[in-house]
């Protein structure tokens, strides 16, 4: 499965760190690590053992910035 | 450096009713500064940006003084019991979640606009919308009828009086007896839930204690919390749309015929009033900021509302100008980082509600009356808003 996290949405609430803490993390700034990669939109391919968690963190994202694509 | 003079006079009527200039030159002269009541004041975007998000930073071990009992909720903890709540709570707020809280306060809004259109189209808009309108959606939201909404309007703005710098002996009596007030109300609550169970956020949470995952206590204050924050900021960022509307019909027509241009109107609002002037931190190692270095187990004051003026990221900023790029800067009206609001997407999304219906209901609005005001060191709010829809 495809993930894409929008960074221009993103407002590093940590969220999608609660939810997926494999998936995502928050730097020593507390800001979310995929912006070292990118201040665009960061996507990759994720494994779909991680499905469940990617769900409930795209939930939750207040910003809506996270989407999984199947 | 030294300056004698109180250049944040928390208590002043002149600071309360438009503490923007006085942001101003703190921004420019003293960005940090140390307050005459202890605190470090930061008040510069980029500082305030940084601060919020930095991990280091504890509110668990922030002295509440009387409001103590707010360390039982997410509001007063760090990781890891501050993860725990938050992740009990979200699934409430997610964007699907609010959608259906929407529905709720679009019926709410029709039914209170369908009194006024069969009445002489006046409204004290502050309680008789904002207020009722929010409190029926929180309401909801906990699976309880809406009862006792002037009680818990009132309760809160107590328990709000000497949560900020400098309160007196007189305020810290009136917000402990506020803070007892509402253990004894919620305790009620759930009695009745346990008898009468539903499925409401109050249902959750009870199922939450039976499990071990949250203390009696954290059940009863986050209850607590999410009555205040349910009706307490909203409301400003609702009552001030509506003010502004009736200063500017402009703003009425575009949020009518532009919807693309709502949430940008929305996030406007927010910038240029902030509803909540600042948050609160406690050091726990030295934190470098700008020239200043600030020990351990200082308290700094983030000030969100000055940082939402600073010339350095928006410009212009004292004019509403909803056109503003969003890549200049996001507003940080609701926080960020571990404690960002819990409750922003049901923000925005319930003052949308509110102004979608005006407008489209409605050809524009005037004030009927001089709208009142009763703002704390925290807190921006609006008691009195009468107005009058055409
Ligand atoms: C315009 C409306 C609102 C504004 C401006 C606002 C602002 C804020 C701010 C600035 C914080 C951060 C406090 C801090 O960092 O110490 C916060 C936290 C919070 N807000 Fe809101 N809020 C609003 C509406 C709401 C609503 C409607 C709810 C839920 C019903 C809500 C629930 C919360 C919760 C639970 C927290 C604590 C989050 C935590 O500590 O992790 N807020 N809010
Ligand atoms: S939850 Fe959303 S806004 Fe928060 S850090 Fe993750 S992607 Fe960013």
């Amino acid at each position: 499965m495809k993930i894409e996290v929008d960074l221009g949405k993103c407002q590093d609430h940590g969220q999608c760190v609660y939810a997926a803490p494999d998936l995502f993390a928050l730097d020593d700034d507390g800001r979310l690590t995929l912006r070292q990669q990118t201040a665009g939109v960061y996507t990759a391919d994720v494994d779909d053992t991680n499905a469940e968690e990617l769900h409930e963190a795209a939930e939750v994202c207040p910003l809506q910035a996270i989407t999984v694509h199947e | 450096m030294t300056v004698t003079e109180d250049l944040l006079p928390f208590r002043d009527p002149g600071f309360r009713s438009d503490p923007y200039p006085y942001y101003a030159r703190l921004r420019e002269e003293h960005p940090v500064y140390k307050h005459p009541l202890g605190l470090y004041v930061v008040s510069r975007y980029e500082d305030v940006a940084r601060l919020i998000r930095n991990p280091t930073l504890s509110v668990q071990q922030l002295d509440f003084g009387v409001a103590d009992p707010i360390h039982h909720t997410m509001l007063g903890k760090d990781a890891p019991d501050h993860t725990r709540l938050r992740r009990i709570t979200n699934r409430w707020f997610t964007p699907k979640a609010v959608e259906e809280w929407s529905k709720v306060m679009r019926a709410s809004v029709e039914a209170v606009l369908d009194e006024v259109e069969k009445g002489d189209g006046t409204l004290d808009a502050a309680d008789g919308l904002a207020l009722k309108c929010t409190f029926d959606s929180i309401c909801h939201i906990f699976g309880i009828e809406p009862t006792d909404m002037l009680a818990v309007q009132r309760k809160t703005y107590e328990i709000g009086l000497s949560l900020g710098p400098g309160g007196d002996d007189e305020e810290a009596k009136g917000t402990a007896e506020a803070l007892e007030w509402f253990a004894g109300h919620i305790r009620r609550l759930l009695a009745d839930k346990r008898a009468n169970p539903g499925e409401g956020m109050i249902d959750a949470f009870i199922a939450a204690q039976d499990e071990g995952r949250m203390t009696e206590d954290e059940v009863i204050y986050t209850i607590f919390l999410f009555f205040a924050v349910g009706h307490l900021d909203v409301k400003h960022l609702i009552n001030h749309g509506i003010w502004l509307m009736t200063q500017r019909p402009d703003l009425f027509a575009v949020y009518r015929d532009d919807p693309e241009a709502r949430p940008g109107i929305i996030n406007e609002i927010l910038r240029i009033d902030t509803p909540e002037s600042m948050v609160v931190r406690l050091t726990t190692q030295d934190t470098v900021i700008g020239d200043t270095t600030v020990p351990a187990g200082e308290v700094l004051a983030l000030l969100i509302a000055s940082a939402n003026r600073d010339p350095a990221v928006f410009a212009d900023p004292d004019t509403f100008d909803h056109t503003r790029p969003v890549a200049a800067g996001q507003h940080l009206a609701f926080g960020s980082g571990m404690h960002g609001c819990a409750g922003q997407v049901l923000a925005r999304a319930e003052a949308d509600v509110v102004f979608t219906a005006l407008v489209h209901r409605f050809s524009g609005v005037e004030l009927a009356g001089e709208p009142a005001y009763a703002h704390t060191e925290f807190l921006r709010t609006v008691t009195h808003l009468p107005v009058r829809f055409r």
